[in-house]
């Protein structure tokens, strides 16, 4: 009789990425995003009785609003969520127990998270095409699921580094609204009306271009102007593709690195 | 689930009467709370277009389009019998620029503007709202040609100001060079200057812009229809009245 043989990482990996999407089903995720297609049907039902003009704008434009911050909030709170619960259980420990590599493990996780937001983005797409262009909603379906995937991993990280949910949610809710709105921050910090010509103001102006090169680069991801206007050329959309992959990429490795540091 | 729960017996008497107490309680102190429509002194400055694309959270589509029907609220509800008169139409225009900067390709302020806040019968707000429109349209004419074209026929038959119109007409004819810019609106200096009537005039306009799929929106497609009914209806009363 063959001795069991140790799983390689990949196998560890995608087996515990399948346990993270079972994980999804089971905690009624699934109803949960039904119901957001239900309350922003009505949403932008009702809205669009109010519009003399552009109702059809004003429809697809409320939902895909509605979508990404309900993809976004969903994909967050599930993360942080999911692994508070299993370190409580101990579940960790007794997966790491078996020999099963850290990176195997985080990044099996990570996949599981990351691809649950690819299918909520999926779910919401196929409901905008009600509204918009197959060309403008495949754009933003790639840009929001790597949006999702970028806010899974940014999730796992504050949830290994900080084990707490409160504290966890809060830290990535600050850098994803802070990665969206950074852009015009900038903007108006360089406004000649706004900043007074004086050393305060030049460093304030500074510290927010600094802190601008260390956030998600979200402020052009999945535009709601692409299902109303036209999609965007290959080119800028490359742009902001390879940006929210590269930054997904950043955060995995600060996580990587953070939780092989971790005494467990 | 169910087998998690316990009976609702155990849940002890002075609980469920605290609950149905307080339940009552609320209902009744929400049905006392008067909705109270936005009158139109209610309208306050917008604010600054930087901020409201910070507020937009990376979404300045979508709060363009919400912020128009915000601001439609104020100073329109049942009891009123002239929406909008009452308006401070500096402020509003402040709104409408605000919003139309979040959104440069949306036409709702300048539609907004022309058929809606143009109406109001009053030539000093109608001049600012015409004024409005002119200087959007100027930053960007062959997206906007058409709310100027609203406001030539307006300059002409509400103000009476026929070197405004004039001024307007020669403006699309001049300024604007894409290609679904139609005749009709090109030549518009012609039936500025020909005596037509404001019917006659809104007629060809609305029939020039549906014919050539310029009015996809069904609800501006049913507003256009419902104004230009009324227009009719006025112009029968008057030709009733006159002996």
């Amino acid at each position: 009789m063959l001795a069991p043989t140790a799983p390689t990482s990949m196998h560890a990996g995608l087996t515990l990425a399948k346990f993270v999407l079972l994980e999804a089903r089971r905690t009624r995720l699934p109803v949960l995003v039904f119901a957001a297609v239900i309350a922003g049907f009505a949403l932008a039902g009702f809205l669009s009785q109010l519009a003399l003009t552009e109702s059809t704008s004003l429809q697809a434009a409320v939902l895909a609003a509605f979508f990404r911050v309900v993809t976004v909030f969903l994909s967050a709170a599930f993360v942080v969520t999911s692994m508070v619960r299993e370190a409580n259980d101990k579940g960790t420990d007794l997966l790491l127990s078996l020999p099963i590599s850290r990176a195997a493990y985080y990044l099996g996780k990570l996949a599981g998270f990351g691809t649950f937001g690819v299918v909520v983005a999926a779910v919401f797409s196929l409901v905008l095409l009600i509204w918009s262009p197959p060309s403008a909603v495949a754009a933003w379906f790639v840009s929001m699921s790597l949006e999702a995937w970028l806010v899974a991993s940014i999730s796992l990280f504050f949830v290994v580094t900080l084990g707490d949910v409160v504290a966890a949610l809060s830290a990535a809710a600050g850098l994803y609204l802070l990665g969206r709105t950074i852009g015009s921050l900038q903007s108006i910090s360089s406004s000649p009306i706004a900043i007074q010509d004086d050393l305060l103001s030049k460093v304030a102006a500074w510290g927010i271009d600094a802190i601008a090169l260390i956030l998600p680069p979200l402020e052009h991801a999945t535009q709601t102007n692409w299902l109303l206007y036209s999609p965007p050329q290959p080119a800028e959309f490359a742009q902001i593709a390879g940006g929210l992959a590269a930054y997904a990429a950043l955060v995995t490795a600060a996580g990587l690195f953070d939780f092989h540091r971790r005494n467990l | 689930m169910t087998g998690l729960q316990r009976p609702l017996g155990s849940v002890p008497r002075w609980v469920a009467i605290l609950l149905a107490g307080c339940l009552t309680l609320q209902v009744l102190l929400a049905s006392r709370v008067a909705l109270s429509p936005k009158e139109a002194a209610d309208l306050p400055r917008p604010p600054r277009a930087a901020v409201l694309r910070v507020a937009a959270l990376g979404e300045p589509a979508a709060l363009a389009r919400l912020a128009m029907l915000y601001l439609q609220s104020f100073d329109y509800h049942g009891t009123n019998s002239l929406p909008y008169r009452r308006l401070d139409y500096d402020r509003l225009v402040d709104w409408l620029k605000a919003i139309q900067s979040l959104d440069p390709l949306s036409k709702y302020p300048l539609f907004a503007a022309a058929s809606v806040y143009a109406e109001v019968g009053d030539p000093d707000r109608l001049r600012k709202m015409l004024e409005f429109i002119y200087s959007a349209f100027l930053e960007d004419p062959d997206r906007r040609w058409t709310a100027l074209a609203h406001a030539t026929l307006l300059a002409k038959h509400r103000l009476r100001d026929l070197p405004l119109a004039l001024k307007y007409a020669r403006a699309i004819d001049r300024t604007t060079a894409g290609a679904d810019v139609p005749l009709w609106a090109r030549q518009m200096e012609v039936f500025i200057l020909e005596d037509m009537k404001e019917l006659e005039a809104a007629k060809i306009m609305l029939g020039g812009l549906l014919a050539k799929g310029q009015v996809r929106d069904a609800a501006e497609r049913q507003y256009l229809e419902r104004r230009l009914k009324a227009m009719e209806e006025r112009q029968k009363d008057a030709g009733r009245d006159t002996p």
